[in-house]
């Protein structure tokens, strides 16, 4: 190496490479957008599905003792904290605005803060109003039938231990730990603008 | 109003240049350019020219870059052999692939900073797509010439 002086001549000199044309680029374009939104749009879609065929039983479905009708809206909850969590998340992404790399690494810690924020309240909001409506639904098909209701109850019951004292905390530890370094990056790439 | 094919065949070689300053990894330059490109064709309706259509287009390239660590892909960076003797009759493949690997070792602003620097933007645009000040851009693209003359220097590739 001659020069320093010569070094963009270097960079500039690198021979292209093979870059996919502007048509194929299109069509993988087309096939990108479809995988990425699919997965919130079909969380999306469910949701909205349960929330209309519960309350649809909540209305036509009679004889409904008030633990059903409770396991049923606390449900409907459930799946409207689902819904809008995913749609606030889609509507931040895609109106994301035109940012220099600065802005854009606030917004990205910002984003690794909502969520955070999201595994220690609208998870445990959501999982509370999942294991209620699981409580309180099956009581009155089982009140009948005292072997039928501790042999379902006793299951339901180990599932939600497991669920909240095993799984729960092994996910948010996960999660937690890969967004603390990943905010420890993106403050570290901050500081090195100062 | 710009034509999605006509930025390509124009920006995709230059975009390509600076991933690759800040991966040093074909294939992950590649992946990124493709990343950048379907960005640019998804906001190019909303794209309202309040910037130059190079700065947009270099901002999204560069974001994505920071945001390729968020992805948590492996940057490569070669740990490199100190005090060789002088390098000579080298190729301009070998060349580049060294400052590539020089590159890689900074920290990544300073990847982003000297990749624009050397594909010739202007340093007021630089300041634009950073978000630094144009003053902080002059002060550090000198220090980095600087870390990247001392690299050079004990690898005996310059003079």
């Amino acid at each position: 190496m001659e020069d320093l002086d010569n070094l963009k001549n270097l960079w500039q000199s690198a021979k292209p490479v093979e870059l996919p044309d502007a048509a194929e680029l299109q069509q993988d374009i087309k096939d990108f957008r479809g995988t990425k939104l699919r997965n919130k749009v079909l969380s999306v879609t469910v949701a909205v599905l349960i929330v209309v065929l519960s309350l649809a039983a909540l209305l036509l479905a009679q004889n409904l003792w008030l633990s059903t009708q409770a396991a049923i809206l606390f449900n409907v909850a459930a799946c409207i904290v689902l819904a809008a969590t995913n749609l606030r998340s889609m509507k931040r992404f895609i109106g994301l605005k035109d940012f220099n790399n600065l802005d854009f690494l606030h917004f990205l810690q910002q984003t690794q803060r909502n969520q955070i924020r999201y595994y220690q309240r609208t998870e445990v909001a959501g999982l509370t109003l999942v294991t209620a409506s699981t409580l309180l639904f099956p009581y009155q098909f089982l009140a009948d039938s005292l072997a039928m209701a501790i042999g379902i109850y006793t299951f339901v019951v180990g599932w939600i231990l497991v669920l909240w004292f095993y799984i729960r905390p092994r996910s948010f530890s996960k999660h937690s730990k890969k967004l603390n370094a990943e905010m420890g990056r993106f403050e570290s790439i901050i500081q090195q603008t100062l | 109003m710009h034509d999605f094919d006509s930025l390509y065949k124009t920006y995709s070689p230059q975009i390509f240049r600076v991933c690759m300053g800040y991966v040093n990894d074909h294939d992950r330059a590649k992946d990124l350019v493709q990343e950048t490109f379907i960005a640019v064709w998804r906001n190019l309706p909303g794209f309202r020219n309040e910037s130059k259509v190079s700065t947009w287009i270099y901002r999204i390239a560069t974001n994505h870059c920071l945001r390729a660590l968020e992805k948590e892909k492996r940057i490569t960076k070669v740990d490199m052999p100190e005090n060789l003797a002088a390098v000579e009759d080298e190729s301009p493949e070998e060349k580049l692939a060294f400052l590539y690997s020089a590159i890689a070792g900074l920290p990544e602003m300073e990847r982003i900073i000297i990749s624009l620097e050397l594909e010739g933007l202007p340093q007021i645009q630089i300041a634009e797509i950073t978000g630094l000040t144009a003053v902080n851009v002059r002060v550090k693209i000198h220090r980095i010439k600087e870390k990247l003359a001392v690299k050079f220097k004990q690898h005996g590739r310059f003079d």
